[in-house]
């Protein structure tokens, strides 16, 4: 296995799919260009570069006759699919480790890919949980969570709605805070619920950039400035666009005196 | 103790946090886990008092437990610390002082609005911190450096983590 020639081109571009993918999901640049490297080299690739930013991706493998094979992919859009990343990581490994022909290793990333994480039911569920839980966590009522649970549902539509018109991030968190803020308004003008403040809060939740930050942080450490600065900035981004939805909705929203905000 | 019920909402609330993220099964309960051990050990600190019992230092001294624990089960357990570092962090990330500086702002008290948005600025800087000294660390320390250095060297070694 060892000393048979793989094909250039085809190592290529699967290695290039891997790593795009690696991206996608939310892996560190370190991540990425570490896992790519090994995975070529475990092939006999000895002379090949690896660059990573998180919108594009670029290989080199230096061919034997001296004619060097590349390929750059461009990377738009970016998850945190974690449960991908780490079998994503795993399979790199298991490539690393095996050195199985390449047809084997397409098919396994195919199965992969394809599979499919939850269901965007269970991952509305997932929002109301998250905005009821820290509903409470910030000392709501068992109410206030539930009001907080709706809110939390509707900012998972919000979002995903967003996503489905390409809006961009600062846009999209942005309309997620002010029609989440919004319902929680209008649930506690119903008087359905009571701690405001806790309410919102759980809800934002959701979208804190508490990604972005981790993200940052961890490619920082790898010395990953580029990747590291963008994801600083989109953090702050996300924090200042959720900040002002909150406060259009809060703001435009017609007091009747109730609130006693 | 009410301290005992947020304990148990943040690991509720990480467990959302694990299915948003397509966490699974055992990984996503130690991973919840995680979030509720940093919210534990911020609210032990505040609890206790003294000079570390602000909001800031407890955060810091959270984030290093929480790095650590996600350091540890990531080796433990083979998978990529992320996994476990991000939902550990989020029950922190002060989406209350997000919203609190923005009120400050909205009634025009700008004193509040500065004190709030430094403060917030401050967690955020403190949860940073404290990530980035532990996983600075391991990293020194971990096989994965030496198999980069025999990488570098001429072997071919499959990635440590």
């Amino acid at each position: 296995m060892d000393k048979r020639k793989v094909n250039g081109a085809e190592l290529l571009n699967l290695s290039a799919q891997i790593g795009k993918s690696l991206v996608e999901n939310g892996a560190e640049i370190y991540r990425v260009e570490e896992s790519v490297s090994f995975l070529l080299r475990a092939y006999g690739m000895e002379d090949s570069a690896v660059f990573a930013i998180p919108s594009f991706l670029l290989i080199t493998l230096g061919g034997a006759d001296g004619q060097a094979l590349t390929k750059g992919v461009r990377i738009l859009w970016h998850t945190t699919d974690l449960y991908r990343l780490d079998r994503l990581n795993a399979l790199c490994r298991w490539a690393c480790e095996e050195r199985p022909d390449l047809p084997v290793l397409a098919e396994r990333l195919r199965l992969l890919e394809a599979r499919k994480g939850y269901p965007f039911a269970a991952r509305l569920a997932a929002c109301g949980l998250v905005g009821g839980s820290f509903a409470a966590f910030f000392g709501g009522g068992w109410r206030d969570a539930l009001c907080a649970a709706a809110a939390g549902v509707v900012t998972g539509l919000v979002c995903r709605w967003m996503d489905r018109l390409r809006a961009n991030r600062f846009f999209r968190n942005l309309a997620a805070g002010m029609l989440a803020s919004f319902t929680v308004l209008l649930l506690v003008w119903l008087g359905l619920g009571v701690h405001t403040d806790a309410m919102i809060i759980g809800c934002l939740m959701n979208l804190v950039p508490g990604v972005a930050l981790t993200s940052f942080m961890q490619n920082v450490i790898a010395g990953d400035l580029i990747a590291g600065l963008t994801r600083l900035a989109e953090a702050l981004l996300i924090a200042v666009a959720v900040a002002l939805g909150t406060a259009l909705a809060l703001a435009a929203f017609p007091w009747e005196g109730r609130l006693g905000i | 103790m009410s301290g005992f019920w947020t304990v148990l909402y943040a690991f509720g609330g990480c467990i959302g946090f694990c299915i948003l993220f397509h966490l699974r099964g055992a990984t996503a309960f130690w991973a919840a886990l995680g979030g509720a051990l940093g919210w534990t050990v911020r609210t032990a600190l505040q609890w206790y008092g003294g000079p570390l019992g602000g909001e800031i230092p407890a955060c810091f001294f959270a984030a290093l437990a929480v790095t650590a624990y996600s350091e540890l089960l990531a080796r433990l357990t083979r998978k990529p610390v992320t996994c476990y570092s991000i939902v550990g962090i989020l029950p922190m990330v002060p989406g209350g002082g997000i919203y609190y500086t923005m009120r400050h702002c909205l009634n025009g008290d700008i004193d509040a609005f500065a004190a709030s948005c430094l403060h917030t600025m401050g967690v955020a800087g403190s949860l940073a911190i404290g990530m980035l000294l532990v996983s600075s660390l391991t990293r020194l320390f971990s096989p994965q450096r030496r198999r980069l250095e025999k990488m570098a060297a001429g072997g071919t070694e499959p990635p440590a983590d």
